[in-house]
């Protein structure tokens, strides 16, 4: 052992500066990144050119995620995009000259069209209802208590402000014309329309008045410019839309009963009236004359649920472009005759939910034309596509981004795939038997397989030299590849869909299913799990029980459960298969598969922020009884539970001291960790209890704690992590909190002294209801210099590798990953380490721990969103693989003590064999030479 | 075998000088040929003298210093055990290739020397040392063996020998827990 460890202490020494990077050219080659920006709002998606000298347009759109993005029509990459603040999935954007201008919630930003850097930002009290940029790039704001504000173009300030004062009036829309701004208020049964000057914010003339009782809120989408007002009355049964004219007239159509949505369009003296029923949907264009709308024609309604219009100018012509699912559509709106049809590919329907076009006559006669499309599927809303002149160009899976839980899948091994029961048979008997046969078994395949892997030798040897090509890429579809890098996530999104994702494969989507129906909302999830080889299974919230194939994605098998899902769980049965728990809203318990034989299981639940319960379930009975309540002392709320990972092997169970000496580690496979907020006392407590028994083993509370910001735990083997926001101002402490993120560890020891494996001694065994021996805990308090998101632990096959600590950063900082080394709780505090204590890889305490930018798994790259880390381990014991996920998706391989079981890339094979062989040569060379003289020399000497 | 001879070629020359040898004159010997003046051959006389006087040896007296002999190949062990403590002591307990081969060393020789201590004193023994010996032999074993002892005690201190706790670390294993549990507050919601 210490042979070992001494050998270990300068590669450890090493590896202070080497586990912080990948190599460099890993980066970028073995992690990937999917940027997302979720599914766009149709108002608020537009072509536009990015400056008045540019000749190509981009295509900018806010997303319900709130992001406002500007994507390039050519390849679909994102030019830039900007994070706005969270407003339940609406909000406005608007072009202006070389500027986007968007409206979440209360706050109004510009934007540099072209790059995305940010002009101003203005917050308001009050909601923002629409808005509109002028010619000169100033911003008209219409507020929800009826306030229009003008923004200035440089600064964001409030250059004028109108109110008007009656509070039954509500704001409609906003109006924006050359030098006036138009307000449409809805006032009782008339809709008030108001003039402003926008260089002063007077009123110009008197207001109009329409008579008019618009729907709000509103099932009618209008997706029209400043031009015209439209609105739906008497419940969404009559449309009634005008252009803006100094003698207003509305003009109004019957939607008849089966019409599920309604679009107003409108381009220049264009309007053109989209409706859709749950079958169909046709068009009706209007034409605009000296500010009355005359219906011009009607189109042919067309089969499909699923379509989408857009007008597109060019030249005097202006164009309806239809898209449903198989083709798109092109018209002219001077005449009801299709100018083109443009047939989707074979295979790549798109149900369009939104689009937008543009479109521009060739000098042949012929079209060029391409669409931007937000699509509908089951379960995966709001994929864009690019659709030029029928093919589609491009996709982007934006219907990803709301992905709300993942499980991991192993991939089959092709080695052992095809021999699974001669393994088992081998097994399964004696020692002698199962020798004898794998003896016959090597024979067997000596013979079927030896002369193909002879014959296919020198090719392999001749690729593995010279093509550059890595070869995990050659396995594919279900199959693993050599070092198990490949594995797919299952993913949950938030509408229901079920994807699966290959991780090894930069995050290409391999199947797509969907657990809802249409009529059914997604309820939400309680589980997913993978319950066997290849086999997933999804507890939704509605308590259904579902199980796909995770390979294929063929729904295997479908069961109601009888009431809604409260929570679910994972458990081993006696028979090594494994069983999903499911605890119903009845208070009853469902085993799926059935398994009689399941011994008790013990679960933990969060019952509420003042209860954690202990269940024991066990196969037979469908009564879970509760063995323990865990309740926080008085005004404590429960903030979160947190156990140790599935997976989580421990290779040693001790921790060698620098004497030689050993303190053992308190391994508790069912240890939970509580974490608590004290709102009024300002502070945090943590719980570290035993699931079982409920036992509390340790707590520590910390005082001084900013309780507004989350409390972020990991745990893995023997140890805890949590992190809070400690501020002495919220709370003056005895000692003084230092201001800043506090990053606790905590390891638990089974004894405080070396060699003692505590009150247990050499048991084999240990029950938690009998006693499990309470831990020595070891803490220490780091300060961390950025909020932490999320944390999760690597994870590798036998856990032989050193763990490290994965923290997910707020904003685009990426994931950081922290080598549980450096936050040993032992390391010496105010002093250097002693000789043993080096010996051990202690270093001297220092409490900031300092980001290294070459530990920041995701590079350069500007991720957005992710909320949630899954490790798992790779096929090789030094690597572990990352995926997350919550907007963008990342996947990448760590590998906390470097690739120690693997070549590098620059590992010279060519210049080994080559060395070997130039020797082998000299020698057969000089050998003959030697032989000759030394006879010669003997001679000689007679 | 064809008939026709090869072409004669000389003999080579090693051939012809086996062939003529010289004449195998003796030596002369020492008395045959006559001292040069001047020359007093001191070991000669003395030869002479053994020589000339075959004084029968007693056997006690041989076998004290056969003895005497062997108490000195015995003990030759104990003066380099100082030297070797020393440079053990000064080589640290650091794994390097000088202490490996030096420590390996300490207990090769030992081992080597006891597995051949009859061979050792075989020249001193017969039928009237044979029990004298005896004393001789376990000094010289006991020798050996404290060398060994000092390869062990440096052995030790380089920390190669599993004598603490941390040497049997991987023997032991983690406690097998008699209860399940499975964490099972896993709440999604679809937003």
């Amino acid at each position: 052992m210490r042979l070992l460890s001494r050998l270990w202490l300068p590669c450890l020494i090493l590896n202070v500066v080497s586990v912080l990077a990948i190599f460099k050219d890993d980066a970028y080659h073995t992690d990937w990144h999917i940027p997302l920006i979720g599914p766009s709002i149709a108002a608020s998606t537009f072509f536009h050119r990015p400056n008045a000298e540019s000749r190509a347009s981009l295509i900018y759109t806010l997303t319900t995620r709130s992001i406002l993005a500007a994507i390039n029509p050519k390849d679909g990459e994102l030019v830039w995009r900007q994070p706005l603040a969270e407003s339940n999935g609406t909000g406005i954007a608007c072009g202006g000259n070389g500027i986007i201008v968007s409206a979440t919630g209360s706050a109004v930003a510009s934007f540099d069209a072209a790059n995305g850097r940010l002009f101003w930002e203005n917050q308001f009290s009050s909601k923002i209802v629409d808005l509109g940029v002028t010619a000169t790039n100033a911003v008209v704001v219409l507020f929800e208590d009826g306030a229009v504000r003008l923004l200035k173009e440089q600064t964001g300030d409030v250059a004028w402000e109108w109110n008007f004062v009656d509070s039954t009036d509500v704001p409609i829309s906003l109006h924006v014309a050359e030098s006036t701004v138009t307000v449409a208020l809805s006032h009782i049964s008339k809709l008030h329309l108001t003039t402003l000057s926008l260089a002063t914010g007077r009123e110009v003339g008197s207001p109009l008045s329409v008579a008019g009782h618009p729907d709000i809120p509103s099932t009618h989408r209008a997706l029209h410019g400043d031009d015209v007002l439209s609105w739906t009355e008497r419940s969404g049964s009559i449309l009634k839309f005008m252009p803006l004219a100094p003698t207003p007239a509305p003009a109004f159509v019957d939607i008849p009963q089966d019409v599920i949505e309604t679009t107003v369009v409108a381009l220049k003296d264009r309007i053109a009236v989209h409706y859709k029923t749950g079958a169909n949907s046709w068009v009706d264009i209007f034409t605009v004359d000296a500010g009355t709308a005359v219906k011009h024609y009607s189109l042919q309604p067309k089969a499909g649920a699923h379509s989408a219009i857009s007008l597109s100018t060019s030249g005097d012509v202006t164009y309806l472009v239809w898209t449903s699912t198989d083709e798109t559509l092109l018209y002219d709106t001077n005449r009801p005759e299709i100018l083109e049809t443009y047939p989707h590919p074979q295979g790549q329907s798109v149900n369009a939910t939104l689009a937008i076009s543009e479109v521009v006559a060739r000098l042949d006669g012929s079209w060029a034309m391409r669409s931007f499309v937000s699509s509908w599927a089951l379960g995966f809303v709001g994929d864009t596509h690019l659709i030029r002149n029928g093919e589609i160009a491009w996709t982007r899976p934006e219907s990803l981004s709301s992905i709300v839980a993942s499980t991991w899948v192993e991939l089959l091994d092709p080695t052992t795939e095809g021999i699974v029961e001669d393994l088992n048979v081998e097994t399964h008997t004696s020692i002698g038997a199962a020798y004898i046969h794998r003896v016959k078994r090597h024979l067997n395949e000596l013979a079927e397989y030896g002369p193909d892997w002879v014959k296919a030798l020198p090719q392999r040897i001749y690729n593995a030299f010279l093509s550059v090509e890595n070869t995990e890429s050659e396995r594919t579809g279900k199959w693993k590849d050599f070092f198990g890098f490949r594995k797919f996530a299952v993913v949950v999104t938030a509408e229901g869909g079920l994807a699966a994702i290959d991780v090894g494969k930069n995050g290409e989507v391999v199947w797509k299913a969907s657990l809802v129906s249409p009529p059914v909302k997604f309820a939400g999830i309680s589980g997913i799990y993978e319950v066997r080889k290849g086999t997933v299974a999804i507890v939704a919230a509605d308590g259904e029980y579902i199980e796909y194939d995770a390979f294929e994605g063929n729904e295997l098998l479908r069961a109601e459960l009888g009431a809604p899902a409260l929570t679910s769980a994972l458990v081993d049965t006696p028979s090594e298969t494994k069983a999903v728990v499911v605890i119903l809203d009845n208070g009853k318990s469902v085993v799926l598969p059935p398994s009689p034989d399941l011994g008790p299981v013990y679960l933990s639940i969060k019952e509420s922020s003042r209860l954690v319960k202990g269940l024991r379930v066990t196969g037979l009975s469908h009564h879970p009884e509760t063995t323990w309540t865990f309740v926080p002392p008085a005004s404590e709320e429960i903030t979160s539970v947190v156990s140790r990972p599935v997976h989580d092997p421990v290779a040693s169970i001790g921790r060698v001291l620098g004497d030689r000496s050993v303190i053992y580690k308190y391994l508790n496979q069912h240890l939970l960790v509580i974490t608590t907020i004290n709102p009024t006392l300002s502070t945090a407590s943590v719980y570290i209890l035993d699931a079982v028994s409920g036992a509390v083993l340790h707590s520590a509370t910390h005082s001084g704690v900013d309780t507004s910001q989350p409390i972020r735990v990991g745990v893995s083997e023997n140890w805890v992590v949590y992190s809070y926001f400690g501020d002495d101002d919220v709370v003056s402490t005895p000692g003084g909190a230092a201001k800043g993120y506090h990053l606790v560890v905590s390891e638990l020891y089974e004894s405080e002294f070396a060699n003692d494996r505590g009150s247990l001694g050499q048991a084999a065994n240990v029950s938690s209801l009998t006693g499990a021996g309470k831990p020595y805990v070891l803490s220490q308090s780091y300060i961390f210099p950025s909020p932490i998101e999320a944390f999760a632990v690597s994870s590798t096959k036998q856990g032989i590798t050193a763990r490290e600590i994965l923290i997910l950063l707020p904003g685009t900082a990426g994931i950081y990953t922290l080598p549980k080394r450096i936050i040993d709780p032992r390391r010496p505090v105010g002093r250097e380490p002693d000789n043993a204590e080096k010996e051990e890889g202690l270093f001297r305490y220092q409490p900031v721990i300092e980001i290294d930018p070459r530990s920041i798994i995701t590079h350069e790259r500007k991720v957005l969103g992710l909320k949630k880390m899954e490790t798992t381990p790779a096929e090789l014991e030094s690597t572990s693989i990352v995926f997350a996920y919550g907007l963008d998706l990342f996947g990448a391989r760590l590998a906390p003590s470097m690739t120690f079981d693997m070549l590098g890339k620059g590992f010279g094979k060519i210049q080994l064999v080559g060395t070997v062989v130039a020797l082998a040569i000299g020698a057969a060379v000089v050998a003959p030479m030697v032989r000759r003289k030394q006879i010669n020399s003997r001679w000689s000497a007679m | 075998m064809p008939p026709s001879h090869p072409p004669r070629i000389p003999p080579p020359p090693w051939v012809i000088d086996l062939k003529n040898l010289p004449a195998n004159k003796p030596r002369p010997t020492s008395a045959a040929v006559p001292d040069p003046p001047g020359f007093t051959n001191s070991s000669g006389s003395k030869k002479s003298t053994k020589q000339g006087g075959p004084t029968p040896t007693d056997p006690s007296e041989t076998d004290d210093l056969f003895l005497k002999k062997a108490w000195e190949i015995a003990l030759a062990p104990a003066k380099s055990i100082p030297m070797n403590a020393i440079m053990m002591y000064m080589s640290g307990n650091s794994l390097q290739i000088f202490s490996i081969m030096m420590t390996a060393m300490l207990f090769m020789n030992p081992l080597k020397a006891l597995s051949s201590v009859n061979a050792t004193f075989a020249r001193f023994d017969n039928e009237r040392t044979h029990a004298r010996l005896w004393p001789v032999k376990l000094a010289f074993i006991a020798l050996q063996l404290a060398t060994i002892a000092l390869g062990i005690w440096k052995v030790n201190g380089m920390g190669l020998l599993p004598t603490t706790y941390s040497d049997w670390l991987a023997w032991e294993t983690e406690r097998k827990p008699m209860e399940f549990s499975a964490p099972a507050f896993q709440v999604l919601s679809s937003n």
